[in-house]
């Protein structure tokens, strides 16, 4: 087992690496000019604009200045912010616990909301309660987060005053934001559930496990479960991974501080260094969201434990 | 008889009271008639009692469209950064709400009509947040420190024009004298802004390049903390001791804090005000405005800002928009008040000048030069040589379709809608406008390569030599702000003149034939003026916006 992570993690450094790499050729590629940008609101003139560039050096061609960025980023030294001038490691540190909250909030909202309606639908399969399910779900994939985010404040925090509008600040706060970000998941979840489940009961060791007079929920859930959960746990891990990069849509509408908005806001900034520090910190969330998924297979699926 | 001395007894000690009441906050003494059962007596009396109700104060939260870069006044460049300095910070003069400047860290000030010199006469009971003194030299360090390439003080650079500036003296310790290399006499309105609020100067030593973070002012407020993504807190600052005239509250706010929330979504920061988690909250967008308006819960502040609001820029280097009777037809056919009473509920300012009725030296005359009148509009189209040929709702010449490519941030909230009102009354004269809503890096990236035909334009600032920068021909460059390459020697010397003459009365005379002209030569197609509109609660009270950002030093939360 632990050779499997180790193996994993080294295999996740040039994966690293490239998607910085890529990232860097993008941004340079980009239309749009920085000085431009960061002197928009004043009347700077051509000179002070010029005078930017060089400051913050973007004349440089463009291999120079990735390894440059290179050389800082192995030392831990990632630059500092073309708009605030804060090391951006800091930066993205300071909205790491945020985002890791609302992930957690919002998956645990999935699986719990997105299980259940699977495992109902699949053990009464073509009932009212499978057909509902089953057209919540599709509502669900179809929504807008936006949409359904401004939805919830109207009725729960405009009209009713059951839960605060702005996303942060207290436990209460967290369940609109955790709602809206929980839905979309939480749909994919509960028809990907719904599949693998009706796919394991047609298995040959369910006759037999009810055979064996087994109650019918140690059935389900110890052994169909179980099975059915293999394909569900890969989607909740690449979930996972895009919940902790990037919810910058319900972060935006509920006023949450997080790695998304920061991300999003960076990229339209054309902030180079804090761009680069994001990614890379969502690489390594991505990573490691895989690295849990392998780590639950074996854990699940006894055949798939490597030697 | 007794009850009389017992009245007459707590009247004194009330008063006593009253009179040794701390110094922050402000006690109002009210009277109040109660009816009293005397014990013992069937008698029933009106005892005068004199209470001290509750002090003033409160702590709010302020809901604003984003988060500041950096909150040193001479760099950070954002709007929002400037909402926020005007607690922390004091500047020399200011714009009070007549228009005219006023004392503020200065008490008095002289210039002489050649703009080339200012001198300062500074108030001699102000310290900085950590208790440095406030004096000739703070201003003298915080001035100069915008010359340092170092600081990047971007935004007074340009706003003082720092490149025409020769020093800054210190003449004793509460006075200081600014010297120009040339005249400027915008001078005066820059020192209004928040780019050239004064620093504390062993704070910028002592924090360098973070000193934006942690920011040290003069102002009625103290920087508490920054939380990245969410807000800033100020508090009160207790040794405030003054305010500038249209201010009432000569000693420390009542308020005792302030947050400043960041809520970029406009739905979101107008919920968070009904639900009142926001006790005030910036742009109130037009049509929101009646419902709020109309409320007794809540108070609507409004102002129009000083420079020029919506206006067109018909770029006069490309064909049609070259040709001054295109410019002049579009003038007539453009309707400005339908658009404001379609698009914003009859709530903007429709605009017929380059610059909006705040600005000082603003010229009425614009007003009268081309009213709405679609046939006039056809007419001189027509007189100029275009004619309908092929019938589709668009006039030619020699086969050429008069059509101009219309380009504009996309990115802006509302701009799409109004480029869209703007076509669809353009093409009832015949003209095509071809849209070209771009994202907003590709669009600076075009208007950079000079190929849109025309183009929005919106430089609020509150000095008419905003006029220079969008009119002169030295702005009609690669990255100048003259988009519309409108070039008119005479006008340059009004321009110039303005910039130079330190009697304002003679620096309007120049600016009034300068709009006078570029409306004459139809050089742009005026729209409208933004309103700006804060909400907030109507329990908050005393709010004072002589401009366009509201100022808490009277403000307290009324229970």
């Amino acid at each position: 087992m632990l050779k499997v992570i180790v193996t994993r993690l080294m295999a996740a450094v040039p994966v690293i690496i490239g998607a910085s790499f890529f990232v860097f050729a993008m941004m340079s590629l980009m239309p749009g000019d920085v000085a431009d940008m960061l002197l928009d609101e004043v009347t700077a003139s051509p000179e002070q604009k010029e005078a930017l560039r060089e400051q913050l050096g973007l004349n440089k061609p463009f291999p120079i200045r990735y390894v440059k960025f290179l050389s800082g980023a192995v030392r831990g030294d990632l630059g500092r912010s073309f708009v605030s001038n804060r090391p951006v490691l800091e930066e993205v540190m300071e909205q790491l616990p945020r985002t890791i909250e609302l992930a957690v909030a919002g998956m645990t909202v999935a699986i719990a909301l997105g299980m259940t309606l699977g495992i109902l639908s699949a053990i009464r399969q073509n009932s009212w309660i499978d057909t509902v399910s089953m057209a919540v779900a599709m509502v669900g994939v179809s929504m807008p987060i936006f949409w359904l985010g401004l939805l919830l404040i109207l009725v729960f925090a405009v009209n009713l005053r059951w839960f605060p509008a702005l996303g942060q600040g207290s436990p209460r706060s967290l369940v609109l934001p955790a709602v809206t970000l929980g839905t979309l998941p939480a749909a994919s979840i509960a028809r990907l559930v719904r599949s693998s489940m009706l796919e394991v009961l047609r298995q040959e060791y369910m006759v037999t496990a009810r055979a064996k007079g087994l109650r019918e929920q140690t059935v389900i859930v110890r052994h169909a479960l179980k099975n059915a959960l293999i394909p569900t746990i890969t989607i909740v891990g690449l979930q996972l991974g895009s919940l902790l990069s990037g919810a910058v849509l319900t972060e935006t509408i509920f006023a949450r501080q997080g790695l998304g908005q920061l991300t999003v806001s960076a990229i339209v900034r054309k902030d180079f260094p804090l761009v680069q520090a994001c990614i890379l910190v969502t690489s390594i969330f991505y990573v490691l969201a895989n690295l849990l998924v392998d780590i639950s297979y074996a854990w699940f699926d006894p055949r798939i434990r490597y030697e | 008889m007794k009850h009389l001395g017992l009245l007459f007894s707590l009247i004194v000690i009330a008063s006593l009271l009253a009179a040794c009441a701390t110094p922050t906050p402000e006690v109002v003494k009210e009277v109040v008639k109660e009816t009293v059962i005397v014990e013992g007596t069937p008698q029933v009396v009106e005892k005068v009692v004199t209470a001290t109700p509750e002090p003033k104060g409160g702590k709010i939260v302020v809901a604003i469209g984003a988060e500041p870069d950096m909150l040193y006044p001479q760099r950070g460049s954002s709007s929002w950064a400037g909402l926020i300095n005007a607690t922390l910070y004091d500047t020399l003069v200011y714009i009070g709400p007549d228009g005219n400047f006023q004392p503020g860290l200065a008490e008095s000030w002289e210039y002489a009509d050649d703009a080339m010199t200012y001198t300062f006469h500074l108030r001699k009971d102000v310290k900085f947040h950590d208790g440095t003194p406030f004096n000739a030299e703070a201003v003298r360090f915080s001035f100069e420190r915008v010359m340092d390439p170092e600081a990047r003080a971007w935004a007074a650079y340009a706003y003082m024009e720092a490149e025409k500036l020769d020093s800054v003296e210190v003449l004793d310790e509460y006075t200081v004298r600014v010297n120009y290399k040339e005249p400027f006499a915008p001078f005066m309105t820059a020192i209004t802004t928040m780019w050239l609020a004064p620093v504390s100067p062993p704070a910028v030593e002592k924090w360098g390049e973070d000193f934006g973070r942690n920011p040290v002012g003069t102002g009625p407020f103290k920087f508490v903390e920054w939380v990245s993504g969410s807000h800033v807190t100020v508090e009160r600052n207790p040794d405030y001791k003054w305010a500038p005239p249209f201010i009432e509250n000569k000693g420390p706010a009542y308020l005792e804090q302030i947050t400043f929330r960041f809520i970029t979504d406009n739905q979101t920061r107008l919920a968070a005000l009904e639900t009142g988690e926001a006790d005030i909250i910036e742009s109130v967008p037009a049509p929101e405005v009646p419902r709020f308006w109309s409320d007794p819960g809540y108070q609507i502040l409004k102002h129009i800002p000083a420079g020029n609001g919506m206006i067109l820029q018909i770029n006069h280097d490309k064909w049609p928009g070259s040709m001054m009777e295109v410019r002049q037809a579009m003038n007539y056919a453009v309707n400005q008040v339908a658009i404001n009473n379609i698009l914003y509920t009859g709530l903007y300012d429709p605009a017929y000048g380059p610059v909006s009725p705040t600005t000082p030296c603003y010229w009425k005359g614009v007003e009268d030069l081309y009213p709405h009148d679609l046939d006039k509009a056809k007419q001189i189209l027509a007189d100029a040589g275009f004619k309908d040929t092929d019938g589709d709702g668009i006039v030619e010449m020699d086969g050429k379709p008069l059509a101009i490519d219309f380009y504009w941030n996309a990115g802006l909230t509302g701009w799409t809608q109004l480029a869209e009102a703007v076509q669809a009354q353009m093409r009832q004269a015949g003209i095509d406008l071809v849209l070209y809503g771009l994202e907003r890096d590709a669009y600076f990236s075009a208007v950079h390569d000079a190929k849109q035909g025309m183009n929005f334009m919106w430089y609020e600032r509150d000095d008419p030599d905003i006029l220079r920068i969008l009119f002169h021909s030295k702005g009609a460059v690669e990255g100048g702000f003259n988009r519309a390459y409108y070039r008119n020697a005479e006008v340059d010397v009004y321009l110039d003149k303005g910039a130079q003459t330190g009697d304002l009365e003679q620096r309007c005379e120049s600016y009034y034939k300068a709009q006078e002209q570029i409306m004459k030569d139809a050089a742009i197609v005026p729209v409208n003026n933004r309103v700006v509109f804060w909400g907030a609660k109507s329990s908050l009270k005393d709010l004072v916006m002589p401009k366009q950002v509201p100022f808490y030093h009277d403000a307290y939360i009324e229970k």
